[in-house]
């Protein structure tokens, strides 16, 4: 039994070995939700790049947000001496320092989804979160008639970085109307979780008739409760377009839905790398991939 | 009286009494807690959670512990959404094959703790990690959602307006009581987590035994994530992470030893009761979020200490 357990192992190196000693690019893409569905459809522009260019991007992290754990697989992928780090930025001050050591390293470094010029990143790819906060403020503003009692939904309270700076832009947006956030509650980005707070504050706060959910499934959360209740009189705003989220869209239990392109932040992420490590000058280093509003007017139509 | 008094000393008055006290609280801040959507509400996420606390009482009783209960959650409500959606198979066939995923989870773990001899608590860690990466690879990390109708309803209500997962806890936990207490095996599992060796002297198969408690625990897992996938009407990829430390607390605050030797679904269930009321009480209550994990940790502290000095004036300060 030890005989073949080993031999097994000294194949799976060897074989690890062997990969090493090719010569494509290794990329790492350091994500902090893995397992979330935004970030598979990050990795599908990836895997399109990694295709395209012939380089290889492995992608690492949490699958908790969990910042630490982080921190620990860019250390990691600093020391395997990769060719390039992708990484988004949604913690500024806990994360610099580990781009920066990759910097000094001589790694270069593209941030995708979040960004901080502070991260010594040479390009960023993804969406300026401050005007997706504010798009989604002007749905809710439409969407009430821009009087309205307002909870919001999200992954991590106090976590700061592209959230806060969502809720900036969100606030900025509601600022002028009779619109006030009357509560804040965490999620974990779980879609139960976000049901469950949902289904709560509703009964807690009964003047709330506008939810804003920050993460990808507290939308989906959200929407639930309004349907299986019948709260007509709740607006719902969130983002991505997750199948699910959609399909609350078109019956109406979801007002808008902020979409980001994830998948063109994945793609755009590897060819900077790719143009940076080929020596090329970068026309541009601070790519907005974009965000769009989907309403139950244009859900059939806007991809 | 003497009735009442007996009730009095049952072991799991004392964690009944923070939960009412809870109750109490919430209710007085905000009397929409005790609406029937409320408590409707309430009731179903306690019976999910309850059918990993039902496993984890089998475990906890022969003296294990199961870590992987949270990854089987999540892979057998995948491997079933994915073959209802993307193979088109009928509900009833995509589940079976979730759970026949969960019990071989369940066989493994008891592979790795009886035959490998393991310590239970880093061995299910491992096939927590397995779980969770299976979960990854077949997902590729995205949701499954267009569940099935029929599949649906389950998440849904049946007879009189009552959740159908409320409904299935019951049944459950009043066939786990049963078995715990009045049956061979019932009586085996408490024996092996009392004393292994006096068990296997009595001739007790103790590896058996462990290997239905894992397969009972997996099962219960997995039943539990695709009543949470009915549901949601759809399955996450994260679905489950962190559920087996819900589990955990719950039934230990339940008052069910970790150490083996004692069992009560009663117990597991209100101490349920208690982590899912936390849940909704601070949004009840409008603790500001910030500070919500702050109370959640005291609460569950004082509901224990009441518990365990409870139990020492019992025994006559003995403890």
């Amino acid at each position: 039994m030890k005989k073949v357990i080993a031999l097994v192992l000294v194949l799976i190196l060897a074989l690890g070995a062997c990969a090493l000693a090719e010569t494509t690019r290794r990329y790492t893409f350091v994500c902090p939700l893995v397992g979330n569905e935004y970030f598979a459809l990050f990795m599908d522009g990836v895997k399109e790049a990694d295709e395209e260019f012939g380089c290889d991007t492995q992608m690492v992290g949490s699958t908790t947000a969990d910042q630490e754990e982080m921190l620990d697989a860019l250390a990691a992928a600093v020391a395997a001496k990769v060719d390039g780090i992708l990484m988004p930025v949604h913690w500024p001050d806990t994360q610099n320092a580990g781009l920066l050591a990759a910097k000094e390293a001589g790694i270069p470094v593209v941030t995708v989804d979040a960004d901080d010029e502070g991260s010594g990143r040479l390009a960023f790819a993804g969406t300026n979160p401050y005007e997706a906060g504010y798009k989604a403020g002007e749905a809710m503003v439409e969407g009430t008639g821009g009087t309205a009692k307002i909870a919001v939904l999200t992954s991590g309270v106090g976590s700061g970085g592209k959230l806060d700076q969502e809720l900036d832009g969100f606030n900025d947006a509601i600022k002028d109307y009779d619109m006030e956030v009357v509560t804040i509650e965490e999620t974990t980005g779980d879609l139960l979780k976000a049901v469950e707070k949902t289904q709560a504050l509703v009964l807690a706060y009964p003047e709330v008739n506008g939810i804003y959910c920050l993460t990808t499934y507290d939308i989906q959360g959200a929407a639930k409760v309004v349907q299986e209740n019948g709260l007509d009189n709740i607006c719902v705003v969130g983002y991505d377009d997750g199948e699910e989220t959609l399909n609350y869209i078109r019956s109406g239990a979801a007002y808008a839905t902020i979409v980001q392109d994830p998948k063109m932040m994945g793609y755009i992420g590897v060819k900077l790398l790719e143009q940076i490590n080929n020596g090329e000058t970068l026309e541009e280093t601070n790519i907005d991939t974009g965000t769009i509003t989907v309403t139950k007017e244009n859900v059939d139509s806007y991809k | 009286m003497s009735t009442l008094k007996r009730i009095a000393k049952r072991s799991e008055m004392g964690v009944l009494v923070p939960l009412l006290l809870l109750w109490i609280i919430t209710g007085c801040f905000n009397r929409n807690f005790f609406s029937s959507m409320s408590m409707f509400s309430l009731l179903r996420s306690i019976s999910v959670t309850l059918l990993g606390s039902i496993g984890a009482t089998f475990v906890f009783s022969c003296g294990m512990m199961d870590l992987s209960v949270g990854a089987v959650y999540g892979l057998a409500s995948m491997v079933a959404g994915m073959l209802m959606v993307n193979q088109g198979l009928p509900p009833f066939v995509a589940m079976l094959a979730g759970f026949l995923v969960a019990a071989l989870f369940g066989l493994l773990n008891g592979f790795t703790i009886n035959t490998l001899g393991l310590p239970a608590f880093i061995s299910t860690l491992g096939t927590q990690y397995i779980g969770r990466g299976v979960v990854n690879v077949i997902s590729g990390g995205k949701q499954i959602a267009g569940l099935p109708e029929s599949f649906l309803a389950l998440g849904g209500k049946g007879p009189l307006g009552v959740f159908w997962s409320i409904y299935i806890a019951v049944v459950f936990a009043i066939i786990a009581g049963w078995v715990l207490k009045y049956t061979v095996y019932g009586r085996s599992l408490l024996a092996v987590g009392g004393n292994e060796e006096t068990a296997r002297t009595c001739g007790i198969n103790v590896h058996r035994v462990r290997y239905i408690a894992y397969i009972i625990s997996a099962l219960m897992a997995a039943l539990a994530g695709m009543l949470s996938a009915a549901r949601l009407s759809a399955v996450q990829a994260t679905s489950g992470v962190g559920w087996e430390m819900v589990v955990v607390a719950a039934t230990v605050i339940g008052g069910v030893s970790m150490y083996g030797g004692s069992s009560s679904i009663f117990g597991a269930a209100i101490g349920v009761a208690i982590v899912e009321t936390l849940t909704v009480s601070m949004t009840m209550i409008r603790i500001n979020a910030y500070w919500q994990n702050i109370v959640v940790g005291i609460i569950i502290i004082v509901a224990v200490a009441i518990d365990t000095f409870r139990r020492k004036k019992l025994s006559g300060g003995k403890g």
